[in-house]
This record gives structure tokens, sequence and C-alpha cells, in this order.
């Protein structure tokens, strides 16, 4: 049996969507059906359902056997994992918001302090970063930062709180990835899972 | 506290290091102890040197820099860099402290070209593991460090990303990076099982390094470890690892039980080591 672990919230809900593209129906009813469990177990796969951020955690420790989260999320984390295959949502990009364009951003509040210290290495220049764990937007907006380096889907959370995207960033979406161990010791399931995964949807 | 339990354990533990030493003299190795504590001069420090700075404790006195072993092949390569070792093959036990970890390593090293030599020190391992330590092994995995060297450019094997990318086996990556046409990606498209010959049939110059694999791997099989795997796309940790790389696993921890390969510094050589935490010992 596998196990996978899975972002709870909109990650979950786009991931059955997907499993409903492949007729994978037994697994998106499974998951459909929950309300409070953090563990659903169907004839072959337990799911576990986790915080975003803790799924690279599961996988590396070997907890779980794969895991889907954002590319963003192993971005930031650097986890020792396999990085398997892109998935087709969670659909989104990195960008630098602030009120208005301004020549540099002395100071930026995120949450992903090490995707935001690599721009501004790459673009030769120096940077205070301000770790905040949410509500990003408040920091720009309250003058505490010059911007805000956060992960952008439509720009409307951005807009309300009358900041614009500056520039637009790397692009993000779901990857499947693995623990290190079982892609090999689980290899035939694990391969059968990709394939899948791959199969065109109906 | 129950220092009946404590007093049972830790001389368990100091037992099975000194019967670990005793087994391996009796078949001949010599044994090696070495410092704890390692001095590196700053304006001698070697690229390999470096790279595991990052993985060490350290801190500087006056024109040193001192550090905690971290792995005792590394510490057995630096001191025959040095000093002269009057025998072909030693066994060593002793804790290292990679940063944020301490582990109590057991392994052998010897310093020969004979594959069969290297090889019968590989078995007299795992033999002792299985027997002595009763650990089950369940998955091997094997590697060979010669073959992203015949695959990938000198630039794109010091690339960063590109070394990230292999290091998480992210063909979708690759692809951006290599295209679809690069051996890389074309070997690692392969389903796992399938890599080895795909291979063999279709980069000669690999056959060499599969052939040793396969050798090696037949070997594995007899010692009744059910999974067997080739690994084709593992980067070294260090440069100095340049053949056959292996790592065994039970099923009770992610990190392996037991690693080691063929080296080349000062001349060729083979290590193995069993890597021990509290939960196994």
């Amino acid at each position: 049996m596998l196990t996978i672990a899975l972002s709870k919230g909109r990650q979950l809900k786009d991931f059955i969507d997907f499993l409903k593209s492949k007729e994978l129906h037994h697994l998106s009813d499974a998951l459909e059906s929950v309300s409070r469990e953090l563990v659903v177990e169907t004839d072959s796969i337990r799911f576990l359902l986790v915080k975003g951020e803790d799924v690279p955690v599961y996988v590396e420790e070997g907890v779980a056997d794969l895991g889907i989260t954002g590319s963003d999320v192993l971005y930031e984390q650097k986890r020792h994992i396999n990085n398997l295959m892109d998935l087709p949502f969670g659909y989104c990009h990195f960008a630098l918001a602030a009120k208005q364009p301004q020549e540099t951003y002395p100071v930026v509040a995120t949450k992903y302090v090490q995707f935001t210290q690599d721009y501004f290495d790459s673009i030769m220049q120096p940077v205070k970063i301000i770790y905040l764990k949410g509500s990003v937007e408040l920091a720009a907006t309250i003058d505490m930062a010059d911007a805000i380096m956060d992960i952008v889907q439509t720009g409307t959370t951005l807009r309300e709180n009358g900041l614009e995207e500056q520039v637009q960033l790397n692009k993000i979406n779901a990857r499947l990835i693995a623990n290190k161990h079982a892609f090999f010791s689980k290899n035939n399931e694990i391969q059968s899972i990709i394939n899948q995964f791959k199969k065109a949807g109906a | 506290m129950l220092f009946e339990q404590n007093n049972h354990h830790i001389l368990d533990k100091k037992h099975k290091e000194w019967e670990f030493l005793h087994h391996f003299t009796h078949l001949g190795y010599d044994l090696l102890d070495l410092s704890i504590l390692e001095e590196f001069k700053w304006d001698r420090l070697s690229p390999d040197d470096l790279k595991t700075m990052t993985n060490r404790y350290t801190w500087q006195s006056n024109d040193s820099l001192l550090s905690l072993r971290s792995d005792w092949t590394d510490s057995i390569v630096r001191y025959r860099k040095k000093y002269k070792l009057q025998t072909s093959k030693v066994a060593y036990s002793g804790p290292v402290y990679p940063y944020n970890q301490e582990k109590m390593q057991f392994g052998v090293e010897i310093f020969s070209e004979s594959i069969s030599k290297q090889q019968d020190s590989m078995k007299e391992l795992l033999d002792y593991i299985q027997t002595s330590l009763n650990q089950k092994l369940s998955v091997a995995v094997i590697s060979h460090y010669s073959l992203l060297k015949k695959l990938l450019t000198k630039d794109d094997l010091e690339d960063p990303d590109i070394k990230h990318l292999l290091r998480e086996r992210n063909l979708d990556g690759l692809i951006h990076q290599l295209g679809t046409e690069h051996p890389v990606v074309q070997l690692m498209s392969q389903p796992v099982p399938d890599q080895l010959h795909f291979a063999k049939a279709k980069f000669p110059d690999l056959k060499e390094s599969v052939n040793e694999i396969i050798e090696w791997s037949a070997i594995l099989e007899k010692k009744n470890i059910p999974t067997v795997y080739s690994d084709l796309f593992s980067l070294p940790a260090q440069s100095y690892y340049k053949g056959i790389f292996l790592q065994f696993y039970t099923d009770q921890l992610v990190e392996p039980i037991v690693t080691g390969g063929q080296y080349s510094s000062p001349t060729k050589a083979f290590g193995m080591a069993i890597n021990l935490t509290d939960l196994t010992y």
C-alpha cells in the first residue's frame, strides 16, 4: 500500500477534480467523503491530509511514500526528496508587489525568504527581508516594507489591499514528490500511479 | 530513572563496539583510531574540505579551523594524504558528528585496487551486520560515479541547477535545461528497472561501468537482499568517490544503515561503514 501526503484546502479540491478527469473515481470518491478526518484509506492508497508546507516533511521522513505540494513550497524548503512530475493544477506565480513602481525595493516582507533572497541576489540588489507567516500584504499597505514577495493567482487580494504586481516571477504549480527510499523500494507501485496520472483524460 | 535498564543498554553498546573490532582483527584488519577533533589549515583547504564545511560543526582557534569528525572515510582519506599507513586494510569504530546529528560508525577500508578484495571486504561487512547485529537489509541501491561524467559536460556537472535537478530526479526540469534528446533525459525517461539495460544498449561509453554495476549487484542478490536497484543519477558527496557506490536500507529507517564505495585518494581504495543511531544499537 502506498501512503500519499496531500495538502488540505484549495489544493485538495483541485486534486479531486484532477482525479475525476483521469477517471480515478475510487480515489476521488474517497477524498470527497472526507469531513474532518486526517487519514483516508482506500484498498490501495492511504492519504494523509496535512498542511501544505508539511507535505515535504512527511515525504522526506518516509511517513509518506509520495506527496503533492506546490513548487513554491519545494523551492523554499530544499528537502531531500525526488521531485517526480508536474501536475496540472495549483497554477500561480511568484510576484513582487508594491503600492507603486519604485527603482529599488530595499525592504521586502515575505513568507518566502529563500526565493526573495535568491531573486535580489540575481538582480544584484541588497535587500532587507522581513519574514511574516501570513497577511503579508499588510506590510506594504502600512509601509512597514517597500514591497512584498508573495504567490499570486488572480491578483484580487493584492488589489483589495491597494497593491500592484510590479515584477512577475517564477511560475508555480503542483508537483508529485517521492521519498528517496520508497522511490526504489516501491518503484512498481509509484510508476503505476505516475502512469495513471499521465493517462489522457476522459 | 531505571538505572538497571540503562546500565544494561550502555554495556550492550560498548560490547557491540568491542565485538566489531575484535571480529575484524580476526579477519586480518588492522585497527585504526583517530582523534575526533580535526584540524584544518585555512591556506591548505582542498575543494573537498570546503564542501564538507556546510555539514560540520566548526570553530576557529588562532590560525586553524577546528571541527568534529563528520565521516570516518573522509578522516582516513585526509590522514593517508599526510601519513603513510603500513597496512592494506583497517577497521575502525567511533562517533561522527555531521551537522545536527550524532552517529556511531563501524567501518572498514581496504587500500587495494583489486575488485575481488574490495568485494570480499563488502561481503565481510554485510555478513557482520546481518548475523552479529541481526539487521535485515531490505534494499540495496548501487550507483557508479563515472556514469554522469560520461553523459554530461564538465560545465553541466558543475552547474548547481543541473546538480539539484539530478539529485531530485526532476525529469521535467532536466528536459527544460538539457532538451528531450539529451542522453541523461533519455535514460531517466525509462522505467527504473529498465534503465541499466537501456544504458548498456544505447550508450557504448557506459558499458564498462554498467557491467561493474551488474557484477556487484549479482553479489548483493546472493546476500539475501530482496530489492537491489541501480541508481544511475547519483552524484558523489566527495570528488574522490569515482566508482561503485552502495547504500543499504532496513525497513525501520529512512536513512541508509550502510554506505560506502570505491574511491581514489591518494590510491585506489574501498570503504564501507555501518551508520548506527540509538534507534538501532
